[in-house]
């Protein structure tokens, strides 16, 4: 037989060990979403023959970079309140945490300052072509994800509470955390090749 | 791997959680195989639709036809006719097949083949059912809507599918009723391939696991990387109708920047072509377990079969553009494709000769399960063979968008899957239910399916090489088509007795499940399989004890085992002289 606490380690591992690789499936399939709107990005812009197509004048880059660095910054102060979780530091964690929170909802305000701008001082609303649509379809579709990893982000605030164990919550930080930091990739990619590049 | 005991939700007592909010993997099993069936039957009824329009077009549909199309007097109108078409494909595809193999087998079967006693994440389980009952619902719903339902094809290629061709709501419903279905099933995948991978019992490797769950977890891996792509390309389709993007509209479009209707046609089949071996694996991971089941042999070759299944799961990500050959594609990327397509045929083979090698000498028992088995060899046999004359370029000329191709997808797609779900079906019967169906009703089900589906689909292949184009209200406008009347009608004929059969299995399916009343004993199959070692129909913990495992899935037949018996339990030591 073994004992109590083998069983308990055992169970722990199993949990993380499950958890882990169905985290790692979820991310193989949401990287095929966009990895198809990138490949049909792609398709759109090596067949133009100018680029941005009909004369049209890139977008001006303020609010995409503010929206890098938001989330950036953002994927940052998430990985420390993950490490002060980890080590206990529950005050320090919480900092982190609403810091992470805060960047977030930031992202999302200079999201819709973007569009804003997109739709009313450029004029590129999602019809006017399909240089305007591909940006508007690949920030709606990578918002529509924040708005999920900020709703998962707000479910990790019980873990702050005093009582809360780590053992409860190790999970869902660590998934939220991988998704939150995938969703930071997809926007650089996305910032690099759709209005650096 | 280290094995853990996971939290199994508590036995429920009301109605709502016994058989609604299942949390339980043998519930939501029955819940996808009700559904399944009930839409095969929608499915099916709109297929004899189809060919009644195509054996007697300007008659009037018999019987219903007067109430469904009062303004043309019971003729099925060509829109109504292209809206048939579209539906039954999308229907048996995603609906029936999708919801039957893999839905129902694979969360029943995973969990008992591998000895877990539930799926690793219940609660995303029964989201995927739910979500799957929503997709039905807004898919069932445009069937109502003012201009009809999608009319664009299952393939819903631009610019048919755009609101050029289907101006009505009823393809941007389908476009996202296909959405959240995808949504459901990724979820499903996601579930069935952690569980395989955390949950087999101890000391069940990879090449311990019954042949099924091997189908069903390449399944799983397909359906988990590629759902997402059409997830994508729909969106975008809907992005075009609804918020007025030009992605898949050149032409007019091309004034503003140009879209590309072939773009969807790629992101499609990228899809596509995993889609079918989605389909299929389960069935021959199925079949793979069943004929040697009742071969009493152990399976020929049982690894090369299941590394033949995953190079196939490999190759059909690589193969996706001969779908496409006649849309301009550089003759380079053509003859890639077709080698790449080729190249499939070797897995196959190895494991059909496989598939021969186990049956071969074997002291097969004529059961209904075995038959719909041995059904499927012949079918799948068939059906490889065609795709060999779509898949070259040469002859795919010719032979693209004919009836050919209709006979060909569905001799792999329908018939093989077809006779695979219901070989499940029988086999599985008395864990699911705690009651075996009638053994003489369920062959002369076999005999009436089989005979009507080659009926059907090999006279599809012989009407496609003679020229016949497969979406034409009525082909028979053209002179040089007048001559295949005759086996459309032979045709239609087959399908109405191969559909009038079903009702065979329906009411032997539905006595079985409800007004039977017999002791099956554990193991009426006398089969060696985790779930045969638990009683039937199957308890709501599944295993009392987790077991441990110490043999393979098909040991049949070794000289070593007691007087009377052919076959061990995998929890059993391999028997020794």
């Amino acid at each position: 037989m073994t004992s109590l606490s083998t069983q308990h380690e055992l169970r722990r591992s199993g949990e993380q060990l499950k958890s882990s690789i169905a985290m790692a499936v979820a991310l193989v399939s949401f990287s095929m979403l966009f990895a198809t709107l990138l490949l049909g990005y792609a398709v759109f812009r090596f067949t133009a023959e100018s680029w941005p197509p009909m004369g049209m004048e890139p977008v001006p880059l303020t609010y995409p970079f503010i929206s890098t660095v938001l989330i950036l910054v953002s994927s940052v102060s998430f990985h420390f309140f993950q490490t002060n979780f980890f080590s206990k530091a529950k005050s320090m964690a919480k900092k982190w945490l609403v810091l992470t929170l805060v960047l977030g909802f930031g992202f999302m305000g200079s999201q819709v300052l973007l569009w804003r701008q997109l739709d009313h001082e450029l004029g590129y609303v999602v019809e006017t072509g399909v240089f305007a649509s591909l940006i508007h379809v690949f920030t709606w579709v990578h918002a529509a994800h924040i708005v999920a990893g900020l709703l998962w982000l707000l479910w990790l605030l019980p873990a702050l509470k005093e009582s809360s164990r780590v053992v409860n919550y190790e999970n869902r930080i660590l998934n939220a955390g991988k998704f939150w930091h995938f969703l930071d990739l997809i926007w650089i990619i996305m910032f690099l090749t759709l209005f650096v590049l | 791997m280290a094995f853990f005991e996971q939290h199994i939700h508590d036995k429920p007592t009301t109605f709502l959680s016994k058989y609604i909010i299942s949390y339980d993997h043998k519930v939501i099993a029955k819940q996808f195989l009700w559904y399944g069936i009930a839409f095969l039957g929608l499915g099916g009824m709109m297929a004899i639709m189809i060919r009644w329009a195509l054996a007697y077009p300007g008659v009037p549909f018999p019987v219903i036809g007067q109430f469904m199309f009062p303004a043309t007097d019971g003729v099925i109108p060509p829109d109504t006719y292209a809206m048939l078409f579209t539906m039954h494909g999308t229907i048996m595809i995603f609906y029936a097949i999708t919801p039957i193999l893999i839905g129902c087998f694979g969360n029943f079967c995973i969990p008992l083949m591998i000895g877990a006693r539930d799926m690793v994440f219940p609660t995303a389980n029964m989201l995927s059912f739910w979500f799957a009952v929503l997709s039905a619902a807004i898919l069932v719903f445009s069937l109502f809507t003012p201009l009809g339902a999608a009319a664009g094809g299952w393939t819903s290629y631009p610019t048919l599918s755009t609101f050029i061709g289907s101006p009505g709501v009823g393809q941007t419903l389908w476009c996202l009723a296909i959405f959240v279905l995808g949504a459901s099933s990724t979820m499903g995948a996601v579930n069935y391939i952690t569980t395989i991978i955390t949950l087999r019992a101890p000391g069940m490797g990879y090449f311990d696991m019954p042949l099924t769950i091997w189908g069903l977890w390449l399944t799983a891996i397909l359906n988990a990387i590629f759902l997402p792509v059409l997830g994508a390309g729909v969106l975008l389709l809907i992005f075009d109708r609804v918020f007025g993007t030009t992605f898949f509209l050149a032409g007019a479009a091309a004034t503003s920047g140009s879209g590309d209707p072939v773009l969807f046609q790629h992101v499609f089949w990228i899809f596509g072509h995993p889609e079918v071996y989605i389909l299929i694996l389960p069935a021959w991971g199925i079949v793979s377990d069943l004929l040697s089941f009742f071969a009493r042999k152990p399976a020929f070759g049982a690894k090369a079969t299941a590394l033949a299944m995953t190079s196939i799961t490999v190759l059909s990500t690589l193969v996706y553009g001969h779908h496409m050959f006649t849309t301009q594609m550089s003759p380079l990327l053509t003859q890639t494709f077709m080698t790449l397509t080729m190249t499939i045929s070797i897995p196959s083979a190895i494991f059909f000769a496989n598939w021969l090698g186990t049956i071969w000498k074997g002291s097969i028992r004529f059961t209904s399960p075995m038959l719909f088995s041995l059904g499927v060899v012949f079918v799948f046999g068939l059906g490889g063979l065609t795709g060999l004359y779509l898949g070259t370029v040469t002859t795919d000329l010719y032979l693209h968008d004919t009836y050919f191709v209709v006979g060909h997808f569905h001799y792999t797609m329908a018939a093989s899957v077809l006779l695979g779900g219901f070989a499940g079906i029988y086999f599985w019967m008395p864990k699911m239910f705690g009651s075996l169906m009638n053994e003489f009703w369920a062959k002369v089900h076999f005999w009436i399916t089989m005979f009507g589906l080659n009926g059907v689909f090999f006279g599809m292949m012989i009407v496609g090489y003679g020229g016949m184009h497969r979406r034409l209200y009525n082909p028979f406008v053209y002179d040089y088509l007048q001559n295949l009347i005759p086996i459309n009608t032979f045709i239609t004929m087959s399908a109405i007795v191969m559909g009038a059969g079903q009702i065979i299995f329906v009411i032997n399916f539905v006595h079985a499940v409800f007004f039977k009343d017999e002791d099956v004993g554990d193991n009426p199959w006398e089969v060696g399989t985790l779930e045969w070692t638990v009683p039937s129909p199957t308890p709501h913990y599944n295993f009392k004890e987790i077991p441990v495992v110490k043999c393979g899935p098909h040991e049949f037949g070794n000289p070593a085992l007691p007087e009377g018996r052919d076959f061990q339990f995998q929890t059993e030591e391999i028997a020794k002289a």
